[in-house]
Formats: structure tokens, sequence, C-alpha cells
């Protein structure tokens, strides 16, 4: 936790890039919005982790070094799976490398974590390859537009009875 | 419910819409105005001034790396930032995250992008040209453990930058990066385009999962 902090403070990226709160993971942090999400878990994140885990890294036992790094390459098949996903352009085999990507990914998600259950969301992702080769780039028919309205009225001030005016 | 939020998202669409046509009133106009200054994605004061006062910079004489480039010493103009295709890109000096770029050495886009670091902008003539450091390959040595990843575009390079000033053209650039200095002598470079995977990287995916292939 400590090092993905420190990625998120040392990092130098551009102002377009909507950076997320350095003091991550605290509960003065807030809840991490959908965008903010993406950031960490296709930029922070994985820089953290690769550097603590990754090829080269050392270990206080080769056990823990085996185990972290099968965490390791099965969280980075996510990572590439949401990367693949959020691409602004789509191609067949963009769809299906993030296919590739995220079966992995499921396969070997109750063997690595044995504690998890599959989720809903776990098989709607496995839909997804159909719809980016339907519609194109996520991009153009995600639902984030809408959660913003949401975000907007939720943010009015309400009596809190429907259908009356304020 | 989900008609009207479906109803009042088309309203807002239209809005803008009418809002950014030319066949808008100016009544409606001077409104937009002020819905800019209320509703619009705040971007810092530093961040804009420099783009708006662009056009009327004076010239200023250049500074000496310049001087080989410009072929004696000349008077230039030199922002601190420019836009292009709607991206900011600054000199080192004003904001380091947005001078981080990769570029396609002369322009050749089948070639690696090189990360680089942008020291000056200037403009001779009608043509703006940005003066910049690569960022120095890291050692053979050193284990890449980025390496193994070929969807996260990360690369470790050396945490220096050449002492040898290039002039490369805006038309260049590929995208910007996120650097991280891993260690004191070396930083990863993270490619932030979305559009193609960068080219650097490609290499094969672990032997656990051979089937993925690359683009």
């Amino acid at each position: 936790m400590r090092r993905i902090k420190d990625v998120i403070r040392d990092t130098t990226t551009p102002s377009w890039l909507e950076s997320v709160p350095h003091n991550y993971g605290d509960a003065a942090a807030g809840t991490v919005k959908a965008d903010e999400w993406r950031n960490l878990s296709t930029i922070f994140i994985p820089l953290a982790l690769i550097s603590m885990w990754g090829k080269g890294s050392s270990h206080s036992s080769p056990q823990n070094a085996i185990k972290f790094r099968h965490i390791l390459d099965h969280t980075m098949l996510l990572v590439s799976a949401i990367s693949l996903a959020c691409m602004r352009t789509m191609t067949q085999t963009r769809a299906s490398a993030y296919m590739d990507c995220m079966t992995g990914y499921l396969k070997d998600l109750v063997i690595i974590h044995p504690e998890t259950n599959y989720r809903p969301n776990h098989h709607m992702s496995m839909h997804l390859p159909y719809f980016l080769r339907l519609f194109g780039p996520v991009r153009s028919w995600w639902c984030f537009p809408f959660e913003r309205l949401i975000g907007q009225i939720q943010r009015l001030l309400s009596n809190h009875k429907i259908g009356g005016s304020f | 419910m989900e008609s009207t939020l479906l109803q009042s998202f088309l309203r807002a669409a239209k809005l803008r819409r009418w809002l950014a046509k030319p066949d808008c009133p100016p009544v409606m106009k001077e409104c937009k105005a002020l819905f800019d200054k209320i509703y619009l994605t705040k971007v810092s004061d530093s961040d804009i001034s420099g783009t708006i006062g662009e056009d009327t910079m004076e010239p200023v004489p250049a500074p000496v790396d310049l001087h080989a480039f410009l072929k004696g010493p000349k008077q230039i103009i030199m922002p601190a930032r420019v836009r292009h295709n709607g991206i900011i890109y600054s000199t080192a000096k004003t904001h380091k995250g947005n001078s981080l770029v990769q570029f396609y050495p002369r322009g050749n886009r089948d070639s690696s992008p090189i990360p680089a670091s942008i020291k000056h902008i200037y403009r001779d003539g009608k043509k703006t040209y940005l003066a910049i450091h690569r960022q120095l390959p890291a050692d053979n040595a050193i284990i890449d453990p980025f390496a193994l990843y070929p969807y996260f575009p990360a690369k470790i390079y050396s945490s220096q930058l050449s002492p040898t000033l290039e002039l490369i053209q805006l038309d260049w650039i590929f995208s910007h990066y996120a650097q991280w200095n891993i260690s004191t002598d070396h930083s990863v470079v993270l490619s932030l385009n979305r559009v193609c995977v960068c080219h650097l990287c490609s290499r094969n995916l672990t032997d656990k999962y051979p089937g993925i292939k690359l683009f």
C-alpha cells in the first residue's frame, strides 16, 4: 500500500491525466471514482506491483517469490484486459486479445485467490468482446455520461418527495 | 425514471449543440459564455495563460543552445506551451509532466517512439519546433521486469537525459508518457497513448499464456 502511494506521489504525468488522491486507501481520501479507478489500475498499481514483485525483485524466501510472481502475472492479465477494453480504436484482434486475457484471469482467479467467488460482473465481462465487435470502442457506448448525470442529480437539493416541486 | 434520465440527457446534448452552432442568436451566445464560466472543466490559470497570448508574443533573442539550429543568433518567439490537436505540450521548466513526450525519430511512423523531455518551444516563421533532450536508454545489465507484459507499455530507461539537444516537429509526437523513478539511476517510462499499443513492448507474454497474440 505504501509503495502504491509512493508511486502516485512521485510519478510525473501530463496535466490531462486526472490524478488520484495522494492518500489513496485512507478513509479521508473518499470514494475513488471510475476514471480514477482506471488510472489506478492501468498506471499506478501495475507500476508499484511490478517494481515490488516482478522479475529481478528480491524476496524473503523463494516460495514467497514464486507466490507473488503468480499473483502479479495474474493481476497483469486483468490490467491488460482493462487497457485493451478501454482502447480508443477497436479491432478484431484487440477484442480477441481482451477475451484471452480475461479468460486467463478468470480461470486462475479461484486458484490463486481461493477465498473469492465468481460474481455476476465476471460473467458479464465475458460478453464484452461481442459488444466490442458490434459497437466499436467502449467510449462511444459506455454509461459514464449517464453516470455523470446521475451524479449531478444526486447533488441537487431535494425534499425527498417524488413528483412534487421543490 | 430511465426515460426521465434519457430525456434530460438528450435535451442537454441538444442544448449544447445549439449553443455551439453559428446559427445561435447572440443573446444565447452571451449565456454560453456564462455557462462556460460555471460548468466548464476547471483548468488552472497557469495552464491557460500563455496559450492565449501566444499570437501576440514578442520575439526574443534565441538562447545560445539553439544557435546551431538557427544558424546564428536570431529573434524568435518562444512560447512556454503549445497546443497541438487539443493537447498542451510545455517546456520542462513550465510543467514537467506536459513536457514528457514520445516521438517518432524523423517523423518515421514505422520506428519505435523515443521518450524525451521538451526544453524549448519556438516559432520560426510559421513553423513551431520543439528542442528536446532524449531520455537515455538503460544499460543492458538491468533486468526490465516490465518487458513481460506486452499490453502494459512500460519500459525501463536511465533517469538521465541525453546532453545533446535535438529538434523535432509537432507532427512527430506519438503521445505523452508517465515517468516514475524506480531507483536513483533508472526510471520507468509508461506510454499514455490509448489509441495504439506502443511498439517498444512488442514481446511475447509469459510462457503461461501462449495463446495471447500481438497486434
